[in-house]
């Protein structure tokens, strides 16, 4: 029963064969062959060679009869070996062969070479410059004494900060920025020392621990430089106002003094002579860059910090190089020069230095009202960037943003495309953006919502150039009630919900934490897919590598209802590359549908990627697809999202 | 005495077949050891899905615990289908496969199905897969900052594919040393990758750690989605069911094979496993979404001057792997032709050089179309798995029909049912699933599959074909024969 079964397949199989036999009209000899002696295929064989162990007498005769066809067999299918060796060395077919085997390599080497051209010929990636370091990376301000204690008494320090380097790295931080930092008077431009940290924040030493352990997690730091001014206690004041003695005499022109006061403003007096000073400020006194042996001095102290490791430097004060004679005005054309010949020391020595090794120093200020023209020189000078200081103007219900507005979305539009239209017309002026700062009140209190805070956190991540970020503004830190003791935009990091927010260990410190701490903590926000901090931490780390982020233009849309897109894509040669990415943004209390017509290449929209969203987006999360092919996205009250797709 | 001799005719008659058909030249080597075994496994399976498939599993499953979830399911998967098919494997040794297998059970029409895909559709679907793998990361030191142009990636992919058809065609010794060389290759990026990788999560710095904190972060929610993750992480396991190939030469199979497959595939999953912690360790998530070659984006970061290391490594197992499935292709078209559903031409061989040129070139030129119908490889690995997973899933389906059509025959390995029954549910979702998911690419899918029939109903069903039909076969046959220089394996018999 089993053997007929099994047997039954074969032949129908084979039935095909017979019935091509017959049509094909073949010899009568070639038909009788090929019927009679059916071809069992090799698994019917087996079972059958078993069987026959079992009934050989039977079996054998079966197969007897199949070995002496095999030979015959061969024909059935086209030519035999025999038959074809005679076109082995046939000259047509053989010229064929050659022909066909000498074209097929020729083509795969023309191909090949054609691959090399075009490896070696496209434009995309050999002919782009990488920026410079600090013209990408997002530089965390920090107030050091309200950041992180490590001695428990109850203010911060350099220990606390070098603690909290691995979770800044964790949060996208390229670049740190401590403050204060050098010995002052006032934390600010009243330095006592150039080469000396403040010790109440730690012990000289630990300046250079902080900047090997930031080298360490590659990132860099650069510090505030008074470069125009010191205390009344530097060693070069005192020096100065005893330059009458003979080993003193000098520094006499470290400083401008004169014998009457021409504005007491500028002027104070000291020792029966008068002194330029800051205005309104006599702990601060002025600098006299015109003198060579203060600039030797100066440059050796800038020198020393690059020594030191230091990436970079915030020049403080710079209105104060050169004064008009009365010093009520700063003299422009003589403060260029002076910024001239500070880059060209820095960039010398910084190629000279063993150290150093060539490293690109950075060096940037801040320049409250300067306008366009004066930032333009200012970049022409060396200055690497000039912070663009207007949006840290915006604050709700005043005079920039004014009640009518509803939101700050017009007045931050308005000043963004302001902003954005003057840096696209001047491309060596590179943009540096700032909302908070030590001196500005926080974004969430100015703006008087947390939402709005993260849309503007989001904006300023999508904005071309360089990023300061101050403390705390990553997670969404608001300002301390104004009874405090310290400012209110200079409380306690909120680091995690156990006591001082892990500030401190002291028991009321003199740097109070604020009340939500337990809800808005950095630890608590680590593991929130959505949280502040980590839509910071994604798009921190995504200007690192996205070229359309890094170096790319910058599209602003139109404001519609209280909305609007950022664009960001490479254009090169007249042609966008790479990723396309958007950031669209709703301060509106209503829904809006934002076109997305005016985008690049937005025929490509309906195949775009959400990189991020909101914290109170329900719609749109990070990583989703999303059809984008309608050329319009609606958004939420408050809603903001970052998405890419491809040219 | 006669009963004595009888035997050993009977395997030595089985054994010359074999050699003859593999036309390797065993001669010297007649049965495979364990080792053998699970070199030849572990050889089949690492290829280039491990260099593809880590971006498309991240894609899906979201966050980096489920990722490696996922690829230690898709190892515990393969070895449950590789056990099954030792079963199939030691019960029907005809050559061929599960090709074997669906014939036996089902007929040929189905069987038939199952040729199809695997000849026109599977194979060469994954020398494109391959020969893309190796575009993209032998451009990358060319183009490290963005995406080399699309028609650069393509034009390599071509040459690759032609030039490994070229040596295919040539020489079979060419062709093996080409293999065994290439074999190295591979091992070599994994080793570097899992040694750096796990030395710098243990002994660097804590930033080594990142991507392994919130290790569930952004799981996905979306089951389909999960589900098609392992659409790529089963894909770098491919290669598996190669086993049966060698089931005939293995020593005392009944205890070896077993043992082969469970080492080998314990060996596959922890290797995978491991290269993709060690991958995390220095690239995280939302990097290796961005780069599909994250092997060299590895080196880049760790190996600094030494980076090119790696595109090295990996391009040159992407070579070795598109050479073997050229290389074995010819067993495929062979099995067919014996049994009428191929034409007899793709199983010949030139004398001189003892390679299958038809079937090489046929294999290369598919190949060469797929490459140039879809450049997305994901695509291109949707294409194929479910048209995959079904021809999986019936051979497992034929190995129950067996149990009961042929109770009483030998069986050396005899699964216990609940293998089989857990393997066929997990084929059985792995087509439906996308059918939700990704209900356009399943239809291509489907369609390409259903090209089978056809196909089928033209050449092989249709008993009354009209005389020129059969004359411009004939005439087709003959004018390749002379072309090539090709004959009938079977004439040696």
């Amino acid at each position: 029963m089993d053997a007929t079964d099994r047997l039954m397949p074969g032949p129908e199989g084979k039935t095909p064969r017979f019935y091509e036999v017959d049509r094909g009209n073949k010899t009568e000899s070639y038909i009788s062959a090929v019927s009679g002696n059916p071809v069992v295929p090799e698994h019917i064989m087996r079972k059958e060679k078993r069987q026959e162990q079992e009934e050989a007498p039977p079996q054998k005769s079966w197969e007897r009869p199949p070995a002496p066809t095999n030979p015959k067999n061969t024909d059935q299918i086209g030519l035999s070996e025999q038959e074809l060796e005679q076109f082995r060395n046939d000259p047509c077919w053989k010229f064929i062969r050659t022909v066909l085997f000498v074209l097929f390599w020729l083509i795969w080497l023309a191909l090949f070479a054609v691959a090399i051209l075009l490896v070696c010929f496209s434009p995309t990636c050999v002919l782009r410059a990488k920026p410079n370091w600090w013209q990408t990376a997002v530089a965390y301000h920090v107030w050091v004494p309200s950041f992180q204690d490590s001695d428990g008494d109850g203010v911060g320090d350099v220990d606390g900060l070098i603690n909290r380097l691995d979770q800044l790295r964790k949060s996208g931080v390229q670049t740190v920025w401590p403050s204060p930092f050098l010995i002052s008077d006032d934390e600010k431009t009243a330095v006592r020392s150039f080469s000396q940290m403040d010790p109440k924040i730690g012990v000289n030493q630990k300046a250079d621990e902080l900047i090997n352990k930031i080298h360490e997690k590659e990132m860099n730091i650069v510090i505030s430089f008074p470069i125009a001014t010191t205390s009344l206690e530097h060693e070069w004041f005192l020096n100065s106002a005893t330059a009458s003695k003979t080993p003193n005499a000098n520094y006499s022109q470290f400083y401008t003094w004169v014998s009457k006061a021409a504005d007491s403003n500028f002027f104070t007096e000291h020792k029966n002579l008068f002194y330029l000073h800051e205005k309104g400020n006599p702990k601060s006194a002025v600098l006299n860059w015109q003198n060579s042996n203060l600039r030797e001095h100066m440059f050796n102290a800038l020198s020393n910090w690059i020594d030191r490791g230091v990436d970079g430097f915030e020049l403080q004060g710079i209105e104060y190089l050169a004064r008009t004679p009365n010093g009520t005005e700063p003299d422009w054309n003589s403060i260029y020069d002076v910024i001239r010949d500070i880059r060209f020391h820095v960039d010398s020595y910084s190629n000279e230095s063993t150290i150093a090794d060539g490293k690109k120093i950075a060096l940037f200020s801040t320049r409250e009202e300067a306008k366009e023209k004066d930032k333009k020189r200012m970049a022409k000078s060396g200055m690497d960037t000039v912070i663009n200081y207007e949006l840290g103007e915006v604050e709700k219900d005043t005079k920039i943003c004014h009640k009518n507005e509803g939101s700050v979305a017009t007045c931050v539009h308005e000043i963004l495309s302001d902003v954005l239209l003057f840096h696209s017309l001047n491309e060596q002026v590179w943009p540096h953006w700032r909302f908070g700062s030590p001196d500005l009140a926080r974004i969430a209190s100015r703006v008087g919502s947390r939402p709005h805070a993260q849309l503007l956190m989001v904006l300023q991540m999508i904005l071309p150039g360089t990023n300061n970020i101050y403390y705390g503004e990553e997670i969404g830190m608001r300002n301390l009630a104004n009874d405090s003791r310290v400012p209110p935009q200079k409380g306690a990091m909120q680091w995690d919900d156990s006591l001082n927010g892990g500030f401190t260990s002291a028991i009321s410190p003199p740097v109070p934490s604020n009340i939500d701490v337990a809800n808005i903590n950095w630890k608590r926000q680590y593991a929130e897919p959505q949280s502040t901090l980590k839509i910071f931490a994604k798009l921190a780390k995504l200007r690192q590598r996205e070229d359309a982020l890094m170096t790319g233009t910058t599209l602003i849309g139109r404001l519609v209802d209280g909305a609007f897109t950022i664009t960001r894509f490479n254009n090169f040669e007249n042609r966008t590359t790479g990723n396309i990415y958007v950031a669209a943004l709703n301060f509106a209390e209503h829904p809006v549908k934002l076109p997305l017509t005016d985008l690049p290449s937005n025929s490509k929209l309906h195949k775009s990627t959400i990189v991020t969203a909101t914290s109170n987006c329900v719609a749109y999360y990070a990583r989703q697809t999303v059809d984008f092919g309608l050329k319009e996205i609606e958004l939420e009250p408050n809603e903001g999202v970052v998405f890419r797709y491809s040219a | 005495m006669t009963a004595e001799k009888e035997p050993l005719k009977s395997r030595e008659g089985d054994e010359a077949p074999q050699n003859e058909t593999e036309g390797k030249g065993k001669g010297l080597e007649k049965s495979l050891t364990l080792f053998n075994g699970v070199s030849m496994i572990v050889g089949c399976i690492i290829g280039s899905g491990i260099f593809v498939s880590p971006t498309g599993v991240q894609e899906q499953a979201g966050s980096v615990g489920l990722s490696l979830i996922v690829w230690l399911i898709s190892g515990i998967f393969t070895a449950i289908g590789a056990y099954c098919y030792a079963e199939l494997g030691t019960l029907i040794k005809k050559s061929g496969g599960d090709y074997a297998y669906i014939m036996e059970a089902f007929g040929p029409f189905v069987a038939f199905i199952r040729l199809w895909i695997e000849a026109i559709v599977v194979r060469p679907c994954t020398v494109t897969i391959v020969a893309l793998t190796f575009a993209i990361y032998g451009l990358r030191p060319f183009f490290p900052d963005c995406a080399p142009p699309d028609v650069v990636a393509e034009l390599l992919a071509i040459l690759l594919i032609v030039l490994m058809t070229a040596i295919n065609c040539i020489s079979v010794r060419l062709a093996t040393i080409v293999q065994d060389w290439f074999t190295i290759a591979k091992v070599v990026a994994l080793c570097l990758i899992i040694l750096t990788g796990l030395g710098l999560l243990f002994f660097g710095e804590s930033q080594y750690k990142d991507s392994f904190e919130n290790i569930f972060e952004n799981t996905s929610q979306d089951f389909t989605k999960v589900s098609l993750a392992f659409y790529s992480g089963l894909f770098a396991y491919s290669g598996w069911n190669f086993l049966n190939f060698i089931v005939e030469e293995l020593q005392n199979p009944k205890r070896n094979l077993p043992l082969a497959i469970a080492i080998s595939i314990t060996s596959c999953t922890v290797i995978y496993v491991l290269t993709n912690v060690a991958l995390y360790t220095a690239i995280s998530p939302d990097e290796m979404l961005e780069s599909p070659a994250v092997a060299v984006l590895f080196a880049n970061k760790l190996y600094g001057k030494f980076a090119f290391i790696m595109p090295l490594c990996v391009a040159c197992s992407t070579i070795g792997s598109a050479n073997g499935v050229i290389f074995t292709s010819a067993r495929l078209f062979y099995s067919g032709a014996r049994e009428g559903q191929m034409p007899a031409v793709l199983t010949m061989i030139n004398k001189k050089t003892k390679t299958p040129i038809p079937a090489v070139i046929l294999t290369g030129a598919l190949s060469i179309a797929y490459l140039l119908a879809s450049k997305d490889v994901y695509q291109l690995i949707n294409y194929i798995q479910i048209s995959y997973w079904l021809a999986i899933g019936t051979a497992i389906a034929a190995l129950f029909w067996l149990r009961r059509t042929m109770p009483d025959a030998s069986r050396p390995i005899k699964v216990p049912l609940i293998w089989p029954a857990i393997f066929l549910a997990g084929c059985i979702a792995l087509v439906l699933i996308p059918m939700v998911a990704a209900p356009r690419d399943t239809g291509i899918g489907l369609l390409i599959m259903l090209s089978a029939v056809p196909v089928y109903g033209i050449f092989i069903g249709w008993k009354n074909k009209p005389k020129w039909f059969n004359e411009f076969i004939d005439s087709s046959t003959v004018f390749i024969q002379k072309l090539f220089m090709v004959v009938d394996e079977d004439k040696e018999d």
